[in-house]
């Protein structure tokens, strides 16, 4: 007998499929930050230490480097679902309970990142018209890291909570 | 205030990512100061609370101590451990909480220490007719080693956010560290006469120990070049992670030649996403801070312990039993990062040395790791091993029960935990 997919199981398939490539991607972005934050700080020891040369950014660079890689991860992790809580309560309801509860738990880690997204936008305007202390720079580049990596948290969210509440086992079911 | 706390408790018991629970608890209290003019400050304060440049000796050492562990580290560790202290009565116990200690000098996180000891001493253990619950447990109460033996990243959170000398912390931490090593072997050797431990191996002969040493030598150098250039005041603490970050990568590609560039970019990632975990709940945790200090929340705790007493012992004991209960159900970062500022400056008001005091609450933390319900070690290697936690814990509280004794000695008794970093300038 030739099983035939429902159309819900269709569309939890389709944004476990999106989920998982829209982490993928975000892990390789991640990995790329963190490869070019190494090098960055390697390059300040030099400066440091080795070669005395007048390249100021290095400590910059590396902070907002590591704040992008952190912040973007966060989607990342929200895919595999690695952001942990207290399940004490969660693990003794009945698998009903519990993908009700899932959801509820879903909703509200949307609307924290919803909300970032919102208000990050604004932050990251305002960060046009500062500049870094030692560079510079402007400040928009790393303050857009927050309304980007919130705008990326809240798809997973929605991915993850599609995914979850269609395909994924009762059992299995954790937020 | 109730409306803040009522949400706090209610989104942590339905089992809310603990980020979310303080970045949507931070929200309501600011709401309640303010309204909406203050919520467009939230975004601000998220970034500012991971804009610290100390922080990225986090990443770092997470990222050495995968690259270590990848090149086969681990069981060269645990082969000069069994040779040191194998032929014990209960060697294998012993050797699984020396090799913490080596372990602790690469990785500065238990649940590393954890998984990787659960995966490869725990098995053999129970191989020589150690019970799996009793081998879980000595894996678990030797994996707090970690975080208290430098590297360790709690010392570095608590440093950047209180402004605490992060040298003097890791310096500070080495002989707690090393006690804690010393009464758990002190009680497995007890076990050991009681139950008839099996030993594991014979008394070793001068050459052999050399011969072991040499083999784990690249690994024990790693901990000399990282503490010896933070101590020594040539490195900052992420000047030497990223150190640690080359050399690791030189010992796993060109000495043991076991990295390959998948292993590298999956290490990668995984650093990435360990860091985005503890970051989402610092950053959020940034955002409740703020609130708590626009409402001096701080100063009203610490006026309520003061108010019980002024005795420094009674407040320091109030302090270490707050932290152990609050260990039993909150994470260990976000713990750290909202009670520290309440809690380091009441320490210091009463007479305490900041880097006392950091490493006390640290210390204080780091056993929550292992004390059920929500004790992440206890997770690992219930994962890692399959034993059952409530089995896990049964086999555990005659070392809680002795940590948490050296906890007390290490409050009380300031000039244990000073030693070091007084010898070497840092108090």
């Amino acid at each position: 007998m030739k099983y035939s997919l429902k159309k819900h199981e269709i569309i939890g398939h389709k944004a476990a499929n999106m989920s998982a490539k829209l982490s993928w991607l975000t892990e390789r972005f991640c990995a790329i930050l963190m490869v070019l934050l190494v090098l960055d700080v390697w390059l300040g020891i030099v400066v440091r230490y080795i070669v005395p040369l007048d390249l100021t950014f290095t400590e910059e660079a590396a902070r907002y480097l590591m704040i992008w890689t952190a912040l973007l991860a966060i989607s990342a992790g929200i895919s595999r679902r690695d952001h942990i809580g207290v399940l004490l309560l969660f693990e003794k309801l009945s698998p009903p309970y519990r993908s009700f509860m899932l959801l509820a738990i879903d909703s509200i880690v949307f609307f924290f990142f919803a909300f970032l997204f919102y208000y990050g936008i604004e932050f990251a305007v305002v960060g046009t018209s500062r500049n870094s202390m030692i560079f510079g720079m402007s400040k928009f580049l790393p303050f857009l890291s927050v309304p980007v990596a919130a705008g990326l948290a809240c798809i997973q969210v929605l991915l993850v909570s599609i995914r979850d509440q269609t395909i994924t086992a009762h059992e299995f079911r954790k937020p | 205030m109730t409306i803040v706390l009522l949400a706090f408790f209610l989104l942590l018991l339905v089992g809310t990512p603990i980020g979310i629970v303080l970045g949507i608890t931070g929200l309501v209290g600011i709401m309640q100061l303010g309204g909406e003019k203050f919520l467009a400050m939230a975004p601000a304060r998220f970034f500012a609370g991971l804009d610290l440049f100390p922080f990225l000796a986090m990443p770092f050492f997470i990222l050495a101590g995968e690259i270590m562990n990848k090149s086969g580290i681990t069981n060269r560790l645990v082969g000069l451990s069994n040779v040191l202290v194998g032929w014990l009565r209960g060697g294998m116990a012993h050797s699984n909480m020396v090799a913490s200690v080596f372990f602790a000098g690469i990785t500065g996180a238990a649940t590393a220490d954890a998984a990787a000891f659960g995966n490869t001493l725990v098995p053999a253990m129970v191989k020589q007719g150690y019970s799996k619950p009793f081998a879980c447990a000595v894996t678990a109460a030797g994996s707090i080693i970690g975080p208290t033996i430098p590297p360790s990243t709690l010392m570095v959170i608590y440093g950047s956010i209180m402004g605490v000398s992060i040298a003097g912390l890791f310096a500070a931490g080495i002989i707690p560290g090393l006690l804690i090593c010393f009464v758990c072997m002190a009680l497995i050797a007890i076990f050991g006469k009681k139950w008839g431990l099996p030993k594991s191996g014979h008394k070793p002969s001068i050459r052999e120990i050399i011969v072991a040493i040499r083999e784990s030598l690249v690994a024990l150098v790693m901990p000399i070049i990282v503490l010896g250039g933070i101590m020594g005041g040539l490195t900052t603490p992420t000047e030497a992670a990223a150190i640690a970050v080359l050399y690791a990568l030189v010992v796993g590609s060109l000495v043991y030649r076991s990295l390959t560039l998948e292993d590298l970019l999956q290490m990668l990632i995984r650093t990435s996403l360990i860091t985005g975990v503890i970051f989402l709940i610092i950053a959020s945790a940034s955002i409740v801070g703020w609130w708590m200090t626009f409402e001096q929340i701080p100063q009203a705790i610490a006026n309520s312990f003061l108010e019980v007493s002024d005795n420094p012992y009674v407040i320091i004991t109030m302090i270490l039993a707050l932290l152990l209960v609050i260990g039993l159900f909150m994470d260990i970062n976000a713990t750290l990062i909202i009670l520290s500022p309440v809690l380091g400056p009441l320490l210091v008001s009463i007479g305490m040395e900041p880097v006392h005091a950091g490493v006390m609450i640290i210390l204080a933390l780091n056993i929550s790791l292992m004390t059920p319900p929500v004790g992440a070690c206890l997770f690992v290697l219930s994962s890692v091993t399959g034993a059952k936690i409530e089995e896990i814990s049964k086999s555990l509280w005659p070392f809680l029960l002795v940590e948490i004794a050296v906890l007390f000695l290490i409050a009380y008794w300031a000039d244990l935990t000073l030693f070091l970093p007084r010898l070497l300038g840092f108090s």
